[in-house]
C-alpha cells in the first residue's frame, strides 16, 4: 500500500491562505470556548482524571462489561450482533437490510461506520445511504471523506458549500450565506426522511448497567433516523462501553464541552430498546481493537470519546488540515493511532507533530498523546519503517554526538557553513525546513569556545 | 452472515479481549458534584444561549392561556397535553414518517437541568418523539420547582427501564458545520420554547 506522505497533502492547503486561515481561527476559537467553559468547572481536572480512571478500569474489565452491557441490552429488546471486522460489520447490516427490504437509510455520524467503508459497500448493493449530519453530507456530495471527527467540513469555505449545493442540489449558487446553505440541506433532506426505511447511527457510549446507548448530535438528525422508520441500526467499537449509569453525568459534561466549548449538545440521547413496532440493532466491532488492548506501548488510545479537542488545539492540524492525512482519524489522536490500522500506510504520519504537548494537556480522558508520538517513532525505528533520509541523519547524528572532539569539530564547520551561504541556497529546495521559516544567523562562536575564554579572562564563573 | 457466525466472532472478540487485559485498576467513585447558583436563572441563560426561548407564567393556566391565544389552530398542532387540545393525533399517522405534517408541537419536560439549560423528554412524555422533532415550533411546558442542579443529578432520576427513548433538548436543532457558524434549525424543531410555571 501507498505510504501517505502528510507532508506533501498538506501542501495545497498550507499555500490557500483564505481556507487556512479560516480554518486555524474557527478551531482556535472552539478550543478558547473549550478552555473558558472547563475554566467554570471547579472540579473540570478532577473530572478529566476520573474520566482517564474510568475508561481504563472498564478497558481492564472489558470482557466482563460487555457482556454486561450484552445481557442487560438484550433484555431491553435490541438485537446484539458482534463483528470481527469491517467486512463482518458490512455483512451483518446487509443482512438486516435485506430481510428488511430496506432501499432508503438516512444515517447520523460514524466514525466506525466510516472505518468499515459501510456506506461504499450498501451502495455497490443498491442501498442509498444519506449523511443526515450537515457537514458529513457535504462530504458525501463532495465525495470527500470527513476532515474533523466533529465538523466533517469545517477545511471548507461558505463558497465551496455553495457551488457544491448549487450543483446537486440545484440550489441558488448567488447565495453562500449559511442559513440559506443550511434550509437547502434541511429540504433536501426533509425528502428522505419521510420515505426513510431504516435509520442509522454511531455510538458515543454503551451504559453497561443499563443496557442502552448514547448518542449525542447538534441536528437532531441521529435523532430522526432512530425515530421515524420502523427499523434502527447503530455501530459501536468494543472500547465504547461505560459502566455505570451516573458515570455518563461525567463523560457528558466532558464531551461537548472538550469538543466546541458548548455545555452539552443540543440532543443528548439515549436509546434503551425498540419502540412499539420498530426493531432495533447494534453491531458491537472489534477490527483491530483487541489487538490495540493487547499492546501495552499504546493502548490507551482506546479511551478516545471522539471529543476533537486534541485536534482543534493542534497547530500541525489546525495549519493543515484533516485532509492532509489521509486516514478516517486525523490530528493528533490520528498520528498515534492509525499506525495501528496500518504501519507502512501510515508510517509518517508520527512525524506530524511539533511536540507543543497541547492536545496532552485538552484530552478529556489524557490519551497520553505526546508520549505516544515518540512511542511510534521507536516502533518505526525499530522495524525499519522510519524514512531513509530520517534513518541518515540519525546514524550521521550518533556518530559526532558519540564523541565531544567530532561534535566540537561538526558544530564549528556547521556555524560557519551557516555563516557563510548565500541566503539563496539555504532558502532553495534543498533546505525544505526554510519553506516555512527563516533560519536566524548562527553566532559567531560556540557556546564551548566561548565558555573557555570566560574561564581565561573571569574568575572561573560558577565554581566554588 | 449467519447467526452461528456472530456467536462465534462474540466468543473469538471475548477470548481476544481476555489475552490482551492491561493491568486492572478499580473503578473509581464520582462524587456527586454540586451545582451552585440560581438553578432557575442558570436555566434561562443557558436555554437561551442555545437559542432556546422561554416565557414565564404564574401558573399552569396562564401558560394555557398562551398557547391558546398564540398558536394558529389553522396549522397542525399536535399536543400531548390534557389541558390543551392538538388539532392532529396519532391517529391522523399510519407511520411516524406521517408527523412531518406537523406545525407545532406542544408537550411538558420531565425536568430541566440548571446547568445546561437542558429539557428531558422521553418517548412517553413526547407519545410520538417524530412529531416533536418534524415540527417547526417546539413548545415544552415545564414546571419551574422541576428544574434540577446538575447532570450528576439528572442521571440519578432517569428511568431507563420504562423508556426507550429519553433526551436532553438543549434550544432547537442547530449546526456550525460551515465556516462554525451558528444556524438553528438544522434537522429537528427549528424553534424551541420553554413555558416555565
Ligand atoms: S484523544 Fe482525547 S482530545 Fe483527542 S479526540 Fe480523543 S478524547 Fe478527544
Amino acid at each position: 500500500m501507498k505510504q501517505v506522505n502528510q507532508v506533501k497533502l498538506s501542501e495545497s492547503f498550507l499555500k490557500d491562505d483564505a481556507h487556512r486561515e479560516s480554518h486555524d481561527k474557527n478551531l482556535w476559537a472552539a478550543r478558547m470556548r473549550r478552555d473558558e467553559v472547563a475554566r467554570n468547572i471547579p472540579e473540570w481536572e478532577e473530572m478529566r482524571e476520573l474520566a482517564s480512571r474510568i475508561k481504563m478500569h472498564t478497558l481492564a474489565n472489558l470482557d466482563t462489561y460487555l457482556e454486561e452491557f450484552e445481557k442487560n441490552a438484550l433484555a431491553n429488546g435490541i438485537h446484539v450482533h458482534w463483528a470481527k471486522d469491517a467486512q463482518e460489520h458490512n455483512e451483518i447490516i446487509y443482512q438486516i437490510f435485506a430481510e428488511h427490504n430496506v432501499k432508503v437509510v438516512t444515517k447520523g455520524k460514524s466514525m466506525l461506520m466510516d472505518e468499515c467503508g459501510m456506506r461504499e459497500y450498501m451502495g455497490e448493493r443498491g442501498i442509498e445511504i444519506y449523511e443526515a449530519d450537515l457537514g458529513e453530507r457535504i462530504q458525501q456530495l463532495d465525495d470527500e471523506p470527513a476532515s474533523h471527527i466533529v465538523m466533517p467540513a469545517i477545511h471548507k469555505l461558505r463558497g465551496d458549500v455553495s457551488r457544491l449545493f448549487a450543483e446537486k442540489l440545484g440550489s441558488d449558487p448567488a447565495k453562500d450565506d449559511p442559513h440559506y446553505l443550511n434550509s437547502v440541506m434541511r429540504a433536501d433532506m426533509r425528502k428522505n426522511y419521510i420515505r426513510v426505511d431504516a435509520g442509522m447511527s454511531g455510538v458515543n457510549f454503551a451504559i453497561a448497567e443499563s443496557g442502552g446507548i448514547l448518542v449525542t448530535t447538534n441536528e437532531g438528525n441521529a435523532d430522526i433516523s432512530a425515530n421515524v422508520p420502523p427499523l434502527y441500526v447503530a455501530s459501536m467499537g468494543i472500547e465504547k462501553v461505560i459502566p455505570r449509569v451516573s458515570d455518563a453525568a461525567l463523560f457528558v459534561r466532558l464531551l461537548s464541552r472538550s469538543a466546541l466549548g458548548f455545555h452539552v449538545t443540543q440532543y443528548t440521547s439515549h436509546y434503551h430498546g425498540p419502540r412499539e413496532g420498530q426493531e432495533m440493532h447494534l453491531v458491537i466491532v472489534d477490527n483491530g481493537r483487541s489487538e490495540r488492548l493487547g499492546a501495552p506501548e499504546y493502548w490507551q488510545v482506546l479511551k478516545c470519546i471522539h471529543c476533537a479537542a486534541c485536534m482543534n488545539t493542534c497547530p500541525v492540524y489546525r495549519r493543515c488540515g484533516g485532509l492532509s492525512y489521509d486516514a478516517i482519524y486525523m490530528g493528533p489522536i490520528g498520528i498515534v493511532l492509525e499506525p495501528s490500522y496500518d504501519l507502512h500506510k501510515y508510517a509518517q504520519l508520527p512525524y506530524a507533530c511539533s511536540h507543543c504537548g497541547s492536545c496532552g494537556n485538552v484530552c478529556p480522558v489524557k490519551v497520553p498523546i505526546p508520549e505516544y508520538v515518540l512511542t511510534w517513532r521507536k516502533i518505526l525505528v525499530d522495524r525499519k519503517e522510519d524514512l531513509l533520509t530520517h534513518r541518515l541523519q540519525m546514524d550521521l547524528g550518533a556518530m559526532v554526538l558519540n564523541s565531544s572532539k567530532t561534535l566540537e569539530m561538526g558544530l564549528k564547520v556547521a556555524l560557519n557553513a551557516l555563516r557563510y551561504i548565500p541566503k539563496g541556497v539555504m532558502e532553495s529546495g534543498v533546505n525544505p525546513w526554510a519553506e516555512h521559516h527563516t533560519d536566524p544567523l548562527p553566532p559567531k562562536e560556540t557556546f564551548r569556545e566561548w565558555y573557555r575564554k570566560q574561564e581565561e579572562t573571569d574568575e572561573k564563573p560558577n565554581k566554588q | 452472515m449467519s447467526m452461528e457466525n456472530t456467536t462465534s466472532s462474540r466468543n473469538s472478540i471475548l477470548a481476544a479481549i481476555r489475552n490482551a487485559r492491561p493491568q486492572a485498576i478499580d473503578l473509581p467513585e464520582v462524587p456527586h458534584y454540586q451545582f451552585e447558583g440560581d438553578r432557575i436563572e442558570s436555566f434561562k441563560t443557558l436555554l437561551h444561549g442555545f437559542d432556546g426561548r422561554f416565557v414565564e407564567f404564574e401558573n399552569r393556566a396562564a401558560a394555557i392561556d398562551y398557547l391558546n391565544q398564540n398558536l394558529d389552530k389553522s396549522l397542525k398542532i399536535f399536543s400531548t397535553l390534557p389541558d390543551y387540545p392538538g388539532t392532529i393525533t396519532n391517529a391522523d399517522f399510519k407511520t411516524p414518517h406521517d408527523a412531518n405534517v406537523i406545525h407545532s408541537c406542544v408537550s411538558e419536560g420531565v425536568f430541566g437541568v440548571a446547568e445546561t439549560g437542558s429539557i428531558w423528554v422521553t418517548n412517553r412524555s413526547l407519545s410520538l418523539a417524530a412529531a416533536a422533532l418534524f415540527s417547526t415550533d417546539l413548545y415544552l411546558l415545564l414546571d419551574k420547582s422541576k428544574i434540577i442542579g446538575n447532570l450528576h443529578d439528572a442521571y440519578r432520576i432517569v428511568d431507563f427501564k420504562n423508556e426507550q427513548y429519553g433526551s436532553f433538548f438543549t434550544g432547537p436543532s442547530a449546526t456550525a458545520d460551515i465556516e462554525a457558524i451558528h444556524v438553528t434549525g438544522a434537522q429537528g424543531e427549528i424553534s424551541l420554547t420553554a413555558l416555565l410555571y
